[in-house]
């Protein structure tokens, strides 16, 4: 790492800055989104609000079972039973759908709090989606029946998947638009970053970030071929903003979100 | 006072076709809606108006009945357009859930006269705590327009820039109302907006025109601002109007 160059981040860190940056965690990060401290959030599009998980938890109960899973389990697949659905616990997983050519289009992160796979039986469809861990995980399994009955019944349930999905609704708007507005290496940044804040990694004037994912797998996440994502990589490192250690599958990113900003010549 | 709604209409609904803009399926989501009692009194905006500023990214949810919205930031260069996704009737828009980089937020802007609801947050929740078949119908709104979202933005995968153009393009023929010169259906896009919408770059929209047009999929004539779209037999013709310049947010009760 002594080699890696980090461009100033004075201008772009704002608050917080009187703290260590092993102090300044991503948790303090969401609390600030419910007015629970002054720290300032940086360009983190995760939906982990404070108690969503324990709010969770108080609906489900210990009775549902608890799953624990290394990184690159596939959890929900086009062969999973349509009533089950998954509570997040910890760890982050991808949401993607499969193409008949084989091919996979990432969709979304899920992390802490989050649910995933209900909409198979919520509204019967065919969108077919699969779910792989990219971390180690505790998920808890979920009758998506169960989830229906809930927001039936009132109460919790039915706030906390609405909430959820307005999120989600929200962001993937955003989504679109980055397409137009960042080139691949903004949306490689952007990417690393929200992976950064739903695997929990503290926030600082460079992040850590193990990500066990291959370089055509990132590619692919992207759009772009694994030559072109070869120059994102190059670009990056050379302009101080992300480096990747590959024999140890960890990204660097230095913070500065003023960045994302930039934009296709 | 909320009224129960008597079905699930969505839940009977399957294919990968539910999400794809349909008249009817919007008719009767906009029906369905009506009958929560959640939605305010129907605002109009003007074409060009602001519904609201990306500054401003209001924490309630809206509902479109009439016209296209579309999702902009700013434009990136004067060649290329800010608009990257469109919103269609029955679909739901807005509501900030907080949480976002100041870098990921969208003005929201009428491209058309457009017909919005506004649906209050705070009764959403207070119909989620309540339950029943209302709060049901609420989580699969959501959903429902999430899945729409992400089918669209799959799309660019599945198929062919062309392809997607002529589906655009037979969507907005089904949801513009506004008919120009001779019956053509007024467009209210330039080139380079549509360009975004499929988020290739105006210099690729060209190329793929041309493409099209050697293919007699379309034609331009009218110094190219009648636009003919043959498709299943049938022949769609546009007018491109360039009237919509943006102005601040005026919205007017029915």
């Amino acid at each position: 790492m002594a080699d890696y160059k980090c461009p100033s981040i004075g201008a772009s860190h704002r608050a917080g800055t009187s703290r260590s940056s092993n102090e300044n965690t991503a948790m303090d990060l969401m609390n600030t989104w419910n007015g629970q401290s002054n720290a300032e959030p940086l360009s983190w599009n995760v939906h982990r609000f404070a108690g969503t998980l324990d709010r969770w938890r108080r609906l489900v109960g210990e009775t549902a079972a608890v799953r624990r899973c290394g990184p690159e389990t596939l959890l929900l697949s086009e062969n999973s039973p349509a009533r089950r659905s998954y509570l997040v616990e910890e760890g982050v997983l991808a949401l993607s759908h499969h193409l008949s050519t084989g091919k996979q289009v990432f969709l979304t992160l899920r992390s802490r709090g989050q649910v995933f796979g209900h909409s198979r039986h919520v509204l019967n469809h065919s969108f077919e989606l699969s779910a792989s861990a990219l971390t180690d995980c505790v998920v808890r399994m979920l009758d998506s029946q169960w989830l229906i009955d809930q927001i039936r019944g009132g109460g919790d349930a039915g706030v906390l998947l609405m909430e959820q999905h307005a999120f989600d609704l929200y962001e993937s708007a955003s989504a679109l638009i980055d397409l137009i507005h960042l080139d691949a290496s903004a949306r490689l940044r952007k990417f690393l970053m929200q992976f950064a804040a739903a695997a929990g990694v503290p926030s600082g004037e460079e992040m850590l970030v193990k990500v066990p994912l291959t370089d055509g797998y990132l590619a692919s996440l992207l759009g772009i071929s694994p030559q072109q994502f070869s120059a994102v990589k190059r670009k990056l490192a050379s302009e101080g903003k992300v480096r990747h250690i590959r024999e140890k599958q960890t990204w660097i990113i230095s913070t500065g979100h003023h960045q994302f900003t930039e934009t296709v010549a | 006072m909320m009224n129960e709604i008597p079905t699930m209409t969505l839940s009977s609904q399957t294919g990968p076709g539910v999400f794809f803009w349909r008249k009817e399926s919007a008719r009767s989501t906009l029906w369905q809606w009506k009958q929560s009692g959640l939605l305010s009194a129907p605002q109009w905006y003007p074409a060009g108006a602001s519904i609201f500023a990306r500054s401003a990214a209001p924490r309630d949810a809206f509902l479109l009945e009439r016209g296209v919205v579309a999702f902009e930031r700013d434009p990136v260069t004067r060649e290329k357009s800010g608009i990257g996704a469109l919103c269609l009737p029955g679909n739901l828009f807005g509501h900030y859930p907080g949480g976002l980089a100041d870098d990921s937020l969208h003005s929201v802007i009428a491209l058309t006269r457009c017909m919005v609801y506004r649906i209050s947050r705070e009764k959403m929740l207070a119909a989620l705590q309540k339950g029943g078949e209302t709060a049901l119908f609420i989580v699969c709104q959501y959903l429902h327009n999430l899945l729409c979202a992400r089918a669209r933005a799959t799309e660019s995968s599945t198929k062919g820039t062309k392809a997607r153009l002529e589906h655009l393009l037979l969507e907005l023929a089904s949801v513009l109302e506004d008919r120009g010169p001779a019956g053509c259906i007024k467009l209210p896009l330039k080139d380079k907006e549509l360009a975004g919408i499929l988020g290739i770059s105006p210099q690729q929209f060209s190329v793929i025109k041309k493409e099209m047009e050697g293919e007699k999929v379309i034609a331009c004539f009218g110094q190219r601002n009648k636009l003919a779209l043959r498709s299943g037999g049938a022949k769609i013709q546009f007018f491109k109007v360039y009237g919509c310049k943006r102005i601040p947010s005026i919205a007017s009760s029915a």
